[in-house]
């Protein structure tokens, strides 16, 4: 697989042991790679997993061969960290295993016969540039951000930010591609919830 | 028939392009007779896009943090 040309360019300087270059990794990931650390092995040991896991990455990035992407490979590393912590302290994960009934929307959005009542309404600011200009609704998303359930933040990241496939992000959390689909709905969702508001009154 | 409830169910999956063979078709046969639908599924999909590009600003770690890391996995060349 190719990797985008500037993560070659860093990868080059990774293999060198250029230490500013592993800094600006970490910089890069550091907090994602706690995200999902937290979802695995949960918040009391999520920031010394994931501490152990950059010493790993650090190990062993001069054998890093590209077969996957960077991002794909750290995380990796970072889940099997989490998952051996896990079995260590003989815990089950924090995800256990979620109810795989679909999430609703509001009950009163639907007729009786599955119709839409209160449809979807139109939004002035229509695009993710556009949306992403105005300051409040940004604040208002970074805030939805924040507060979505751990298991939510780690999905949504792995599937819309670094674009892993369901199956890929299935085997890294330890769950089952259903679950993780339910998960990523959830998590969508409560974007979509947030930024409609915003739409319809102005405020998050 | 699919109907609007059962569409917003599935269409994540239908923006990860899970589906395939009847159910695809079902879906496609739904989106093109119902435009709210159609909204609902835009509306998710510029949610995610958006959501993505500022979750990619926001869990972003900055050069102290990268600093106190590297320190405890390589304290002689924390400085360098």
């Amino acid at each position: 697989m190719s990797l985008p040309a500037d993560d070659q360019e860093l990868i080059r300087r990774l293999k060198m042991g250029d230490n500013n270059a592993f800094k600006q990794l970490i910089s890069s990931y550091h907090p994602k790679l706690l995200i999902v650390a937290r979802a695995i092995v949960g918040d009391v040991f999520a920031e010394d997993v994931t501490q152990e896991a950059w010493s790993s990455i650090y190990k062993a990035i001069a054998k890093f061969e590209g077969r996957s992407s960077l991002s794909t490979w750290m995380i990796q590393i970072v889940s099997n960290e989490a998952k051996s912590r896990l079995r260590r302290e003989k815990r089950h994960s924090s995800f256990g295993d979620i109810d795989e009934v679909r999430p609703e929307l509001d009950a009163n959005s639907f007729n009786g016969g599955g119709h839409w009542v209160n449809p979807p309404s139109h939004w002035d600011i229509n695009t993710p540039e556009l949306m992403l200009q105005e300051d409040q609704l940004r604040h208002c998303i970074e805030h939805t951000l924040t507060i979505l359930p751990e298991n939510q933040k780690a999905v949504f990241l792995l599937r819309d930010v670094e674009q892993h496939s369901l199956e890929t992000i299935a085997e890294q959390l330890s769950l089952s591609e259903a679950n993780v689909r339910v998960i990523l709905h959830r998590a969508r969702l409560q974007l979509m919830k947030t930024i409609n508001h915003y739409q319809e009154t102005g405020e998050c | 028939m699919l109907n609007c409830r059962q569409f917003t169910d599935l269409a994540s999956d239908d923006i990860d392009l899970q589906h395939t063979g009847w159910k695809r078709l079902e879906i496609r046969a739904h989106l093109m007779i119902c435009r709210h639908c159609r909204r609902f599924r835009r509306h998710l999909d510029r949610s995610r896009q958006t959501g993505a590009a500022l979750a990619q600003q926001l869990w972003r770690g900055d050069d102290a943090m990268a600093d106190m890391i590297f320190s405890r996995i390589n304290p002689s060349n924390s400085g360098k």
